[in-house]
């Protein structure tokens, strides 16, 4: 079940091994972003520049509170920056209409969590299968792609299983399934190891890892973890809402 | 001490602070129970309460009284002599007689009361201070309340108008008395006169109604039994409480409905809070196992529990009793409960201490209820030594699921058990219905469980994922989906019960009325609502000769009166109907128990025939073609029983007797003897030319054909001339409003529902509020993830409509089962012919306010998760 179904356009064969210079897919321009209290006003994000290209691996580390999940929100589009424009492909997320940032999120896009967010009342296969229906792929073609996922992240013997018997490792890979079975551009993870033991957290970091290279998706990887550097192709540091480069 | 109160406080508040919504919902789960105690115990005081005021406020220190039993009174004499009786240490002659006093700004129905000075060494609050008053002014006229003074719009010096048996009289306002002199009596319709005064505007001189009797001490058994000798025959002596109880008797089933619901409700309200709380216990129990850790000894977890109980108890009350005290003057629209026809007691509300404490008890009970259920179960469960809740929440579902089919045998058993029990005796149907409710509320967990089933199976065909999304997310919260479905049940319950039962006795009455009344096209009576038994006679025989004008001119065909009036039989007050000999069906078929009508109509009609209600029969083990002796004003008469009836809308009991029979006894005793009796009764005159000089309590105009109800009814209005003091009513009007005074108890009660809908509203928008944010952080998730606006909403639409729906569905269906059994105990309470009409148009319309809340609550979630960031996904709670 390697091999994806064919004849979608955005389709990255597995062999795609080597990775060119690639354009930018995601550029930051100087983008902040502040959250306004009575009290007072946090500078969440300022001025960050920052570009990933396509099949690009990046860590962004930082200590808590530095504006790291802020910075992803703005990339999501969930966010909207107060100054500064986020381009995706070329295209300014500002100029976006609601259904266009709903079908960037769904096609381009994918999120993995800390928490890992699945739908307790849903199997495995079922939670992967999410994505998919809510942009109305047909729900045989869904269950097909999810069961394919999910064998990519080597969970094909946990299909029916709901997320309460499933352990924190697994439902994450389950997570990542989910991420992937839309065949995204970027896939953006926040702490994806931060509620995993070392052991397998390096399993779930290794899995991520690999994605460019597999899966032709590019990853931002927000984290903690100084061993998720190991894996990285530029490691960006966030301090007090800046964006630095270390390397 | 106030160190760990301080202690108690702040934990309350970090609850507050944690979990607002759920703090709020069940409050207003306990405000709900106590708003409808509260509401339907009012209703209830309010029938007896005045009239308890005004009999106390009147007596005083007599203990017995000599009572007339009709209208006319008896002689002021009597008074006299009662008062030289050996063993009397004092004696007042009273007159009551029923007015309606206008003014500029309106009407009010009255009982005036004629005193004299002998009154005040009785020492009642009320009839001293109303002497007193009017002493004190010399003009010794008419003393109203002062409410009654500002409702009609008059001061005192300025003239009122009063209609009194058919006439229009002028009186002068002497004095209004307020609440600071007469206390709560002020509210009573009540008037007063000097005696003189009285009997003029009555035109009755030198006759009372009432001597009221202070006995010497020690001697009131002797004495009651000298009254009766002496004055037994045509009069009634007996203890000054009588009428109090007579009035409790006809108000018995009205206190067993009350009763009713207020233990409805207060399960209702239970409940409600119940479901916040248990919503709550995951984090309760967190709680909880953070202060056994740290070391807080097990004294202090149960006062923290016992103090959350008793703020939420004593803000519910405070909530509840403000809500209750709305509905109850939401529920009150001035129209008087039919117990007013026969005992003197307004429209007002009564609220006395012991209601307020009777609300105040039920809102307590029901918050220490609710918050040591869900305490016991979290403390019974051994989470207090388990570090981990989440591990605890799962093994507490998976033993849950283990006894589950017990839990649903014995629900089932109770409903099987409790519909069975109040089949087979009616009179058990209270306990019957709490057996029910309660079944139904052990049998909810599994059918939330068949229920997710079925909607997982309709949702794998459907092609929504947010249909998809929404079985999982009921899946997710196993309890909160039982509580959504528990208030739908509860709510839709209710709403079917009360409305179904009201419906069902309305058209009980509708249909007795109908029969009564079909007969005429218009009636004539004196008064308004209050006398819609039309027992307050009055002389005929003018607004007769008005009519043969119209019937001359061809408008009108005959004008027939008709003879009503009240009698006391030992224990119950009983309406005694005088339908004009000439008329064919004398009893209303619909009425009819035993006995064969065409038979009993002719029987009725040739005189010394009645019909009396089953109840009475049952009573005095009477049966059809037996005798029954009754106190008429004339003395006892001995009638043979022609049928036996249901109650014809008087709860007490009925008797049909011949009207000119009728008439002949009430009459001839009311002038004590001096007035020649008329004569030959029993031989049936013909309808327009009964005796002159007769009095009737009502007319029934019949028109020429052609005429319409409208015409005749301007037409004979004209006739009859504006100072006439009787209303002309269509037969639909009439019907109106007999079904709207009889009814009004249950209409109250009905009223009373829209706490329940608002309740339910506030809380499933609340429930549905604190779920969504509860899964705050993967509803966040799934719109990072694609899910846009319009399937969010759908989500949580599909999510609380199918589980509202579904529990509105499964109340409805008790509902209806309930109404059905409540049909039956006011059958056999009222003796009422209740007929079940299923409220499938309530149930349809309930189940439509399901769709529209749930259509709501999906709004209110939108909004609020449209406000804030979807930040909640990426960070861990
Ligand atoms: N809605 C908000 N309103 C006000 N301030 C906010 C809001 N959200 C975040 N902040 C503040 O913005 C700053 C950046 O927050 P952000 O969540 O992006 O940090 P982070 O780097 O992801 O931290 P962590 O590693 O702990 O997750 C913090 O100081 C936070 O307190
Ligand atoms: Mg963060």
């Amino acid at each position: 079940m390697v091999e994806r179904d064919d004849g979608d356009a955005r389709t990255v064969t597995a062999t795609t091994l080597e990775r060119p210079q690639a354009r930018a897919l995601l550029e930051l321009d100087s983008v902040s972003k502040r959250y306004e209290s009575v009290s007072e006003t946090i500078h969440a994000v300022e001025d960050v520049d920052m570009s990933v290209r396509e099949r690009e691996l990046v860590a962004l580390l930082g200590p808590s509170g530095s504006g790291k999940t802020t910075l992803l929100l703005l990339i999501a589009g969930l966010l909207r920056a107060d100054g500064g424009s986020v381009r995706f492909e070329g295209r300014d997320l500002a100029s976006f209409t609601k259904s266009e940032a709903l079908a960037y999120r769904r096609t381009k896009l994918g999120f993995v969590f800390q928490d890992f967010n699945l739908s307790a009342g849903l199997s495995a296969q079922e939670n992967v299968c999410v994505p998919l229906l809510l942009r109305g792929v047909p729900h045989g073609e869904a269950h097909g792609r999810a069961r394919a996922s999910l064998a990519q992240v080597g969970l094909e013997r946990r299909l029916t299983h709901t997320p309460d018997r499933l352990s924190g490792g697994e439902k994450q890979r389950v997570a990542i399934a989910r991420a992937l079975v839309g065949e995204p551009k970027l896939i953006l993870a926040d702490e994806a190891t931060g509620s995993l033991d070392t052991e397998t957290g390096d399993a779930v970091l290794e899995l991520l890892a690999a994605l460019p290279r597999e899966h032709g998706a590019a990853v931002v990887l927000v984290t903690h973890d100084i061993r998720a550097t190991r894996h990285a192709d530029r490691v960006l540091q966030m301090r007090d809402g800046r964006l630095s480069e270390l390397q | 001490m106030t160190g760990y109160l301080r202690t108690l406080w702040l934990f309350y508040r970090r609850h507050l602070r944690v979990q607002p919504l759920r703090e709020l919902m069940a409050l207003a789960g306990v405000a709900a129970g106590v708003a409808l105690l509260f509401a339907v115990q009012v209703a209830h005081r309010s029938v007896t309460g005045s009239f308890e005021d005004i009999a106390h406020g009147v007596a005083g220190d007599a203990t017995l009284e000599l009572a007339a039993r009709g209208d006319k009174g008896f002689d002021q004499k009597v008074s006299e002599d009662v008062e030289k009786m050996p063993g009397v240490e004092a004696a007042a002659p009273l007159l009551s007689e029923q007015i309606v006093a206008l003014g500029p700004k309106g009407r009010r129905e009255l009982t005036l009361v004629g005193a004299t000075e002998q009154v005040i060494p009785l020492h009642g609050a009320l009839s001293s201070q109303f002497q007193r008053a009017s002493e004190a002014s010399h003009k010794g006229l008419l003393l109203l309340t002062e409410p009654t003074a500002r409702a009609i719009g008059v001061k005192p010096g300025e003239a009122v108008t009063v209609l009194v048996g058919g006439r229009t009289e002028r009186m002068t306002l002497n004095a209004a008395l307020g609440s600071d002199r007469i206390g709560v009596a002020a509210d009573s319709p009540i008037a007063a006169a000097p005696l003189a005064i009285a009997q003029s505007v009555a035109q009755l001189p030198g006759r009372i109604t009432r001597v009221l009797i202070e006995p010497a001490p020690g001697r009131e058994a002797a004495l009651l039994g000298a009254l009766k000798a002496r004055y037994g025959a045509t009069l009634d002596p007996r203890p000054v409480d009588t009428e109090l109880k007579l009035l409790a008797g006809a108000a018995g089933a009205e206190r067993q409905v009350t009763l009713l619901f207020s233990v409805i409700s207060l399960v209702a309200g239970m409940i409600l809070a119940y479901n916040a709380l248990l919503l709550a216990s995951a984090e309760r129990r967190r709680f909880i196992v953070y202060l056994i850790e740290t070391g807080a000894p097990e004294s202090m977890v149960l006062a923290s529990l016992g103090f959350d109980a008793l703020i939420l108890g004593l803000a519910g009350c405070a909530l509840g009793l403000l809500a209750g005290d709305l509905t109850s003057l939401l529920a009150y629209g001035g129209l008087p409960g039919y117990i007013a026809a026969a005992f003197p007691v307004g429209p007002q509300r009564t609220i006395t201490s012991q209601t307020v404490e009777i609300a105040l008890a039920g809102g307590m009970f029901a918050a220490l209820a609710a918050t040591i259920l869900p305490a016991l179960s979290i403390l019974r469960s051994g989470a207090v030594t388990q570090r981990d809740g989440m591990a605890r929440t799962l093994s507490l579902t998976a033993k849950a699921s283990a006894s589950q089919g017990t839990t649903l045998a014995a629900g089932i058993a109770l409903v099987g058990g409790s519909v069975l029990a109040a089949l087979l005796a009616p009179a058990v149907t209270i306990e019957a219905l709490v057996g029910l409710a309660a079944g139904i509320v052990l049998c909810l967990p599994l059918a939330a469980r068949g229920l997710i089933a079925l909607a997982h199976a309709a949702s794998a065909r459907s092609g929504d994922a947010s249909a998809r999304l929404s079985v999982a997310e009921l899946r997710t919260s196993a309890p909160r989906t039982v509580a959504l479905l528990a208030t739908g049940a509860v709510a839709a319950f209710l709403m079917v019960v009360i409305g179904g039962s009201v419906s069902d006795v309305q058209s009980a009455v509708r249909r007795g009325a109908g029969d009564l009344l079909g007969s005429a096209d218009l009636w004539v009576k004196p008064g308004g609502a209050q006398n819609v038994y039309t027992t307050e006679p009055f002389a005929y025989e003018k607004p007769q000769a008005r009519l043969a004008r119209l019937q001359r001119a061809g408008v009108v065909r005959s004008v027939t009166p008709w003879r009503d009036s009240f009698l006391d039989l030992p224990g119950r007050r009983v309406w005694v109907l005088g339908p004009p000999p000439a008329l064919k069906a004398q009893i209303a078929p619909s009425q009819l128990r035993e006995g064969s009508l065409a038979l009993a109509d002719e029987r009725l009609r040739e005189g010394g025939w009645v019909a009396i209600s089953q109840t009475i029969a049952e009573e005095r083990h009477v049966r059809v073609g037996g005798r029954i002796s009754l106190p008429t004003p004339s003395g006892y008469v001995v009638f043979r029983i022609a049928a036996t009836t249901a109650n014809y809308g008087w709860l007490p009991g009925a008797i049909v007797m011949n009207g000119d029979e009728h008439a002949r006894l009430w009459e001839g005793g009311a002038a004590g003897g001096k007035r020649p009796a008329t004569s030959g009764a029993t031989s049936g005159p013909t309808p327009t030319q009964a005796q002159p000089g007769g009095e009737a309590t009502e007319l029934a105009v019949t028109l020429a054909p052609g005429v319409s109800a409208q015409r005749g009814e301007q037409l004979v209005r004209a006739a009859l001339g504006p100072g006439s003091g009787l209303a002309v009513q269509s037969t639909s009007e009439r019907r109106a409003e007999v079904s709207a005074v009889l009814g009004s108890t249950l209409s109250r009660l009905n009223a009373i529902t829209i706490v329940v809908i608002v309740t339910t509203i506030a809380s499933v928008i609340a429930l549905m509020m604190a779920a969504v944010w509860q899964g705050r952080a993967r509803l966040h998730s799934l719109i990072s993830i694609g899910m846009g606006f319009g399937q969010f909403a759908r989500l949580i639409f599909y999510e609380s409509g199918t589980v509202l729906l579904a529990g509105c569905a499964i109340g409805v269906s008790a509902g209806l089962v309930g109404q059905y059994l409540i049909d039956g105990w006011l059958s056999h309470t009222t003796g009422s012919p209740v007929h079940y009409a299923a409220a499938w148009l309530l149930g349809a319309r309930t189940l439509a306010i399901a769709l529209l809340i749930s259509l709501a609550a999906s709004l209110a979630a939108v909004v609020r998760i449209n406000g804030s960031q979807p930040r909640a996904a990426f960070s861990t709670q």
